[in-house]
């Protein structure tokens, strides 16, 4: 479904990714994991194209969309979850929804999406700048399920939630697994990402420095330490 | 002067159409701002090639109503034309060269219009409506300037509902809010940032007509305009209709009340006030983000 080859990226002058590749294939969950500053972020911006990619190639669903515009890969099935979420404050829970919903026709409508979470459905005359973390989190998520994805990227949905809260989005993330989504999924709460996907990949200093099977990872406490510093 | 009510409401009226035209200018402006950042310093030209368009048109037709239509339709496929020529290319160029062509811009399209239109003040001839005069106290008062406020308000109020009822409306919130998150979710933001563009150039076009049979028409009026213009953009918030409509109220009010009660300072009311505020409210009175 999505293949990086060697992609380099940065900002201005500053080279943040040294060559990342990796693989996500149909129906996959897979964990990017790594430090702060290792480059996860900027890996899901260059998917996206909202960071431009300098070198390597972006290959999606068989096509090559390296340097291809956001709103066009979102509409060709890319979901993307921003770090900090990006719920607008100026729309309602339930423009925040509209404003997406149509834009790719499927099985997953705002009816839906609210039955998924119901607290959005609650609070949907409410504005985004009203809502608490988790309902944000919530509506960042069902937003980018409204474009009815073949591959959902999503950057730290627990980022500075309340461990109940996560639990209650983990929860709902393995829901969504269940359906078969394609998942490339970037986290800090390493125990969180690892229960539920497949395979990982960990990233230091803007390359890849370690992948393979999830469960292997989980149950490998020098490694973690080695890569991963918890 | 100051003990008689009608020096008060005649001046309040005042203030409230010269904050009408303000508006109409400064609204397409601040949201196209808050949208891209980006600066089009040649906003008022547009205005000025509104007024002179619109002369034209109604020494044509013998009808001013046809020039408030199409006037802001010819200012319109020319802000097109300088989109498709300029400001596309100036996107992702950084303010400065913004700030640089489209301060050029002022001085060609200054020249253009001088070119067909000449440096004299032109007033239309024929009949305009709303001519008469109404009393106020004592005052006769102009009925042509109650159309102007009337103007302001029906698009204020309509801009507020496109803005809060429609997806291009929601569209443009988001994007001023997120630009890039808009984007992600398949928002073609740079289509909508022309639309508000062409939009704010029809409204600058509009403004034009409307103040010609007033205040008639000439090349250097679009430079004059422009810098309280800029103020209100500052003072009422960026990226904000109802920043614009507020803003534009405070500067119409300083600007009137300043050249009636002060004369020998109004130069420096409207700067007075841009302090003030930016010293209380940096960030502007009612600002699209906060």
């Amino acid at each position: 479904m999505l293949r990086l080859e060697g992609i380099t990226a940065g900002y201005g002058e500053t080279q943040v990714l040294h060559g990342v590749s990796l693989e996500v294939a149909v129906g996959e969950v897979v964990a990017l994991l790594g430090r702060n500053g290792a480059g996860k972020t900027t890996t899901l911006r260059s998917i996206i194209g909202l960071t431009p990619v300098w070198n390597g190639s972006v290959v999606f669903d068989g096509q090559d969309i390296t340097r291809r515009k956001p709103h066009t890969l979102a509409l060709a099935g890319i979901g993307y979850l921003p770090e900090h979420r990006g719920v607008f404050p100026s729309l309602s829970v339930h423009e925040n929804l509209t404003l997406v919903e149509g834009r790719r026709p499927g099985a997953w409508t705002i009816a839906r999406v609210y039955e998924l979470f119901p607290r959005l459905a609650e609070r949907r005359q409410n504005g985004g700048a009203q809502l608490s973390g988790g309902e944000q989190q919530m509506l960042a998520i069902a937003r980018a399920l409204l474009l009815n994805p073949k591959l959902l990227l999503l950057d730290e949905p627990t980022e500075g939630l309340a461990p109940l809260i996560v639990r209650e989005i983990y929860a709902r993330l393995a829901d969504i697994k269940a359906e078969g989504a394609t998942v490339l999924l970037v986290e800090q709460s390493v125990r969180f990402a690892l229960s539920l996907a497949d395979r990982a990949y960990v990233l230091g200093r803007g390359q890849v420095e370690w992948q393979g099977d999830a469960a292997a990872l989980a149950g490998d406490a020098e490694a973690q330490k080695t890569w991963l510093g918890v | 002067m100051l003990t008689d009510p009608s020096f008060w409401l005649v001046q309040g009226l005042n203030s409230l159409q010269l904050a009408m035209l303000l508006f109409l200018l400064s609204v397409g402006l601040t949201v196209i701002f808050g949208l891209m950042n980006f600066v089009n310093l040649a906003h008022g030209s547009l205005y000025a090639l509104g007024a002179l368009i619109g002369y034209s048109i109604a020494e044509a037709s013998g009808s001013v109503f046809l020039a408030f239509l199409l006037a802001p339709l010819a200012v319109t496929a020319v802000g097109a034309l300088l989109y498709i020529t300029l400001i596309e290319r100036l996107r992702s160029a950084g303010p400065l060269p913004q700030v640089l062509v489209t301060f050029g811009l002022i001085f060609v399209l200054m020249d253009a219009q001088r070119y067909l239109w000449g440096s004299d003040a032109l007033g239309v001839t024929g009949d305009v409506p709303f001519s008469g005069t109404i009393h106020i106290g004592s005052e006769p008062y102009p009925a042509y300037r109650l159309f102007i406020i009337a103007v302001g308000i029906a698009v204020f109020a309509g801009l507020y509902l496109l803005l809060n009822r429609t997806r291009l409306g929601a569209e443009v919130r988001a994007g001023v809010d997120d630009a890039e998150t808009a984007a992600a979710l398949g928002v073609n933001v740079e289509r909508t940032f022309f639309l508000v563009f062409l939009l704010g150039c029809g409204l600058a076009g509009l403004a034009g007509a409307v103040a010609m049979p007033a205040f008639s028409a000439e090349a250097g009026m679009g430079v004059e305009i422009l810098v309280p213009t800029l103020v209100v953009v500052v003072v009422g918030g960026l990226g904000s209709l109802s920043g614009a409509f507020v803003g534009s109220l405070v500067i119409g009010v300083t600007l009137t009340f300043g050249t009636a009660l002060f004369p020998d300072f109004a130069g420096i009311a409207m700067y007075a006030a841009l302090v003030a505020v930016l010293l209380l409210r940096p960030q502007g009175l009612l600002p699209a983000r906060s």
